[in-house]
C-alpha cells in the first residue's frame, strides 16, 4: 500500500495564535474549520513498556461504570490507528485475549504476550480541527491543534504545552510537504521533541518506556567486589520492591516471575560473593531470602501449568481435550489457594521484617569492612571458572544410564552459571563472553525440558485422586494419563539431546575460552597490566 | 477483505449513490474501506471531490505495471480510501481482453491491498461486457439497485441467471428498491409483494429523495451532510441489511 508519512507534531507557543497558523497556511489554499472535539485518553502500557517499545502507542477512553467494555485504539509509527472493543474482566487492567476481534488480539498478543496493560498515564485534550483544502474543496491535509492537560489522580492537573499535529492524506505527500515547510519557514515552529504521551509520563511522574527487571549496573572490572555485589543487590532489592504490588494485586504472572528472578539473583551474588562479605550477617540473609524464595514457588509453579495449559491440550486429541475442562478447573483453585496464601506471607510481619533487616544490612555491615577488598573481576571470574569446570566433569559423566538427580544437578549448577554470568559478564568483552552464553543456553533448554517434564508429571500424577473424584473426574483422569504419557516421551527426547547440546559446552574450544578469561592467570595478568 | 459491488446493466438507478453511502458508512462503523470507482465517468471520484485522474491509466493498473496501492487518494472520510477513474477506464473491457483470464484480472489488482482493508466496495458503469463479468468474479456480493418497474424486474431475473449459470464463483445477490416513490401505486405494491417471490431482494427500499439528488451539490454523501433524512436511513437500514447477508452466507 502506499504509504501515507505518520504525522508531524509540533509545539505551539503561547504567543503563535491559531489565526496565525490558519494565515501562515492560507494563501493559496483554503483553510476550514473542521469542528472542535474533546478526547480523553488514558495511554496503556504493560508495566515493563512492551507496547511503546514495539513503537506503538495504545489508548482506552476512560471507563464508566455502567459499561464494562471498553475501546481501546493502537497507533502505529507511521500514525495509522485502529480501534477495537474489550471486555475487561477487572477494572485496573486488560488483557491481549480481552480483545474481542481477532486479528487486533493476535496483533497485540505478539507485542504483549501475557502481561496485562495497565493506565500508565490520562490526558485530556481539546482539538480544534483545521482542514487544509484544494481548488475542489477536497481536504489534502489535517492538522489540529491540541490542548492537552494531564489529569493526576487525587492531586489536580497539570496543562501540557500546546501542540499542532499535521497528519498527511493518502495520495496527497505534496499538500503535506508544503503544510510543513509553511509551518516551519514561515511561523518557525519547532518539532515536538517527545511524542505526547512521553510528555505527559514526564508530568505525571511515570516512567517513560517502563520499568525493566534487567539489572542495568555499570561495573568496573577493578571496583572491590563486596561494592560491586553491593550495587547489584541494591538494584536487586529495587527490582523486588517494584514488582511487590504487581505481586499482590494479582496483575499478572510475570511480576511475581520477576519478583522471584530478582530474589533468586540476589540469593546467587551471596553465595558467590560469600567469602567477601561478613559471613553472619550474610547467612542470615541468605535463609531469609530462601524463605521468600519457597513462600513465593507453589504460586509460581502453578502458574507456569497454568501456562502450559495450552500446549498440554495440543498434545491430546481434541475428542480427549473436551475431558480436561475439570483439570483445568482443579489447578485454577490451587492456584488461588496458593495465591491467598502467599499473599498472606508477603503482607505478613515475618516479611517485613526480612526485607527491613536485608536492607540494614545492604546499607550497614554489606561493604566497608576490610580498606582493601578484592577486585569484583577476579571473584568473580574465579568463580566463572570454577562452576564451569564443575559442569564440564559432572556433565561428562552423564550416560544414558544415569539417575535423573545427575542432570538436575546439573540444571541446578547451570543456572548458578548463568546467573553469574548475567550479573557480572560484563565485566568481560562480550565476544568471549557470548559463545559460552549461548552454549550454556543450549544446554540449560534441553536440561530444563528435562526437569520440568518431570514436575509437571509428579504435579499432575498426585492430583488423581482429587481429579477422580470430581464429576466428569474419570474422564478427565483418561485424557490426563495421556497429558502425562506426552510429558514423559518429550523427557525422553530430552535426555536423548541431552548429549548433543552438552558437546558444544564442555568443547576444548569453549574450555580454552574460559581458561583464557576466567582463569587465575587471566586475571593475575589483568591485575598486573593496571 | 470483504469485496461488494453495485451492479445493475442499466443506468441512472442510483449505483453510485449507494456505492458512495455504503462505503461511508463503513468508514465510520471503523472499517477499512476502499471504493473503487470503475466508471469512465468518474462519478464516485467526482462525488469525493478527486480529480478524475490516474497516472499510467486503466491500462498499466490492469498490467499490473502500476499497483493500486500507489495510485490511492485518502477522502475527506476518515477511515474511506478511494480509487479514482480517469477517462481512460472507457477502454477498460478491451483493456481486460488483452490480458491473460480477463474475469480474474480486477480481483487480482486489489488483492495486494487485501490486508490494508477491511471492505472494498466496486463501483460499475451500467454495462454487461468483461468489466461486469470480472467484477462478478471478484465480488462477495453484488448490491442491486433496481427501479420499481416490472421492467427492471425482468432485467435482473436476466442478471440472475447469468449469474448462476457463467460465474465460477458467484457473488451473492442483495437487490433492492431504488429511487422509490411512494406516491406510485405500482411502485408501492412491487415493493410490497416482490421481496417474498425473490429472496435476494432485500425489504430495505431506498426513497427517491432530493437530498440524495443534491449530493452532486455538496460533493458529500448524503449519510454524512444529512444523517437524520429518511435517504439517509434508508442507506443505513441497506448497509445492515448487507451485513446480515454477508454473515448468513459465511455461516452456510
Ligand atoms: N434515491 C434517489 N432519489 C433521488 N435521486 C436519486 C436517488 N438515487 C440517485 N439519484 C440521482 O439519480 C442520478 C443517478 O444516480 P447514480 O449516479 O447514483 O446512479 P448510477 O446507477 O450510478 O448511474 P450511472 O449508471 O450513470 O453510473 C443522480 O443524479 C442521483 O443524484
Ligand atoms: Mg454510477
Amino acid at each position: 500500500m502506499a504509504q501515507v508519512e505518520g504525522p508531524v507534531s509540533f509545539v505551539l507557543p503561547s504567543d503563535v495564535g491559531i489565526d496565525a497558523v490558519i494565515e501562515a497556511l492560507g494563501r493559496d489554499v483554503e483553510v476550514v474549520a473542521d469542528g472542535i472535539a474533546s478526547t480523553d485518553r488514558v495511554y496503556l502500557d504493560t508495566f515493563d513498556g512492551r507496547v511503546d517499545g514495539s513503537g506503538l502507542t495504545l489508548w482506552r477512553s476512560p471507563s464508566t461504570a455502567k459499561d464494562p467494555t471498553v475501546r481501546l485504539t493502537l497507533e502505529d509509527r507511521a500514525g495509522a490507528t485502529r480501534s477495537v472493543i474489550a471486555s475487561p474482566s477487572r477494572p485496573d487492567r486488560v488483557l491481549a485475549l480481552e480483545v474481542e476481534e481477532e486479528a487486533s488480539r493476535d496483533r497485540l498478543e505478539s507485542v504483549v504476550g501475557e502481561r496485562a496493560l495497565i493506565g500508565q498515564v490520562r490526558v485530556r485534550s481539546r482539538v480544534r480541527r483545521l482542514a487544509v483544502c484544494d481548488a475542489e474543496g477536497k481536504t489534502v491535509t489535517r492538522v489540529a491543534i491540541e490542548d492537552p492537560t494531564v489529569v493526576l489522580p487525587k492531586r489536580g492537573s497539570v496543562a501540557l504545552e500546546r501542540r499542532l499535529h499535521v497528519v498527511a492524506v493518502l495520495g496527497y505527500g505534496r499538500a503535506f510537504s508544503r503544510v510543513l515547510e509553511e509551518l516551519t519557514g514561515k511561523i518557525g515552529l519547532r518539532r515536538a521533541a517527545a511524542p505526547l504521551a512521553d510528555e505527559a509520563k514526564i508530568a505525571a511522574g511515570v516512567p517513560v518506556g517502563g520499568v525493566s527487571s534487567k539489572v542495568d549496573v555499570e561495573l568496573d572490572p577493578g571496583m572491590r567486589a563486596d561494592h560491586a555485589s553491593a550495587l547489584i543487590c541494591r538494584r536487586l532489592a529495587r527490582t523486588v520492591e517494584a514488582n511487590l504490588p504487581g505481586t499482590l494485586a494479582d496483575v499478572d504472572p510475570e511480576f511475581l516471575h520477576d519478583l522471584r528472578v530478582a530474589v533468586r539473583r540476589t540469593r546467587s551474588v551471596l553465595k558467590e560473593m560469600k567469602h567477601v562479605l561478613p559471613p553472619e550477617e550474610t547467612a542470615r540473609a541468605r535463609a531469609d531470602l530462601r524463605w521468600i524464595q519457597e513462600i513465593t514457588g507453589s504460586t509460581r509453579d502453578l502458574d507456569v501449568q497454568l501456562q502450559a495449559w495450552p500446549v498440554m491440550v495440543s498434545t491430546v486429541t481434541p475428542a480427549l481435550a473436551i475431558d480436561l475442562p475439570p483439570l483445568r478447573d482443579l489447578l485454577e483453585r490451587h492456584r488461588a489457594a496458593a495465591f491467598v496464601r502467599m499473599r498472606r506471607y508477603l503482607q505478613g510481619a515475618r516479611f517485613k521484617k526480612a526485607w527491613a533487616s536485608w536492607w540494614d544490612f545492604l546499607d550497614g555491615p554489606f561493604v566497608g569492612q576490610a580498606t582493601v577488598g578484592t577486585p569484583i573481576a577476579e571473584v568473580a571470574g574465579h568463580r566463572i571458572a570454577a562452576v564451569y569446570k564443575t559442569m564440564v566433569n559432572s556433565g561428562a559423566a552423564i550416560d544414558d544410564k544415569a539417575p535423573p538427580e545427575a542432570l538436575h544437578d546439573l540444571r541446578k549448577r547451570g543456572k548458578e552459571l548463568r546467573y553469574l554470568l548475567e550479573l557480572f559478564g560484563g565485566l568481560w568483552p562480550s565476544d568471549t563472553v557470548k559463545p559460552l552464553v549461548s552454549t550454556l543456553k543450549d544446554l540449560q533448554d534441553v536440561l530444563g525440558r528435562f526437569q520440568d517434564d518431570e514436575v509437571q508429571t509428579v504435579y499432575l500424577r498426585q492430583l488423581g485422586p482429587e481429579l477422580a473424584a470430581l464429576p466428569g473426574g474419570t474422564d478427565s483422569l483418561i485424557a490426563l494419563g495421556l497429558v502425562i504419557d506426552d510429558l514423559a516421551s518429550d523427557q525422553q527426547r530430552a535426555r536423548e539431546e541431552f548429549a548433543k547440546n552438552f558437546a558444544p559446552f564442555a568443547a576444548a574450544d569453549t574450555r580454552n575460552l574460559v581458561r583464557a578469561t576466567f582463569g587465575r592467570r587471566a586475571a593475575r595478568a589483568s591485575r598486573s597490566s593496571r | 477483505m470483504k469485496v461488494l459491488a453495485t451492479y445493475n446493466l442499466k443506468g441512472g438507478v442510483g449505483k453510485t449513490s449507494t456505492a458512495v453511502n455504503l462505503a461511508a458508512l463503513a468508514a465510520r462503523d471503523g472499517l477499512r474501506t476502499l471504493l473503487w470507482d470503475l466508471d469512465p465517468q468518474g462519478s464516485a471520484t467526482f462525488l469525493f471531490r478527486v480529480k478524475p485522474k490516474v497516472r499510467g491509466g486503466a491500462g498499466k493498473l490492469l498490467r499490473g505495471s502500476t499497483n493500486a496501492g500507489d495510485r490511492l487518494k485518502g477522502t475527506d472520510v476518515e477511515g474511506l480510501d478511494l480509487l479514482p477513474a480517469d477517462f481512460s477506464y472507457r477502454h477498460m473491457d478491451l483493456l481486460l481482453d488483452e490480458t491473460k483470464r480477463p474475469t480474474k484480472r480486477l480481483a487480482k489488482v486489489i488483492a495486494p491491498l487485501a490486508d490494508d482493508y477491511d471492505l472494498a466496495i466496486l463501483d460499475c458503469p451500467p454495462s454487461i461486457s468483461l468489466v461486469s463479468e470480472s467484477v462478478f468474479e471478484a465480488a462477495d456480493a453484488l448490491l442491486v439497485p433496481l427501479i420499481p418497474t416490472t421492467l427492471s424486474v425482468r432485467t435482473f431475473e436476466q442478471l440472475l441467471g447469468f449469474v448462476g449459470a457463467e460465474v465460477e464463483r458467484p457473488p451473492e445477490i442483495i437487490a433492492f428498491f431504488s429511487m422509490v416513490d411512494a406516491r406510485k401505486q405500482l411502485h408501492r405494491s412491487l415493493v410490497a409483494d416482490l421481496p417474498s417471490v425473490h429472496p435476494s431482494i432485500v425489504g430495505t427500499a431506498i426513497p427517491a429523495a432530493s437530498d440524495v439528488e443534491r449530493m452532486g451539490v455538496h460533493r458529500k454523501p448524503v449519510v454524512l451532510s444529512a444523517p437524520n433524512s429518511a435517504a439517509a436511513k434508508a442507506y443505513g437500514a441497506l448497509w445492515q441489511d448487507t451485513q446480515d447477508r454477508l454473515s448468513q452466507r459465511r455461516q452456510r
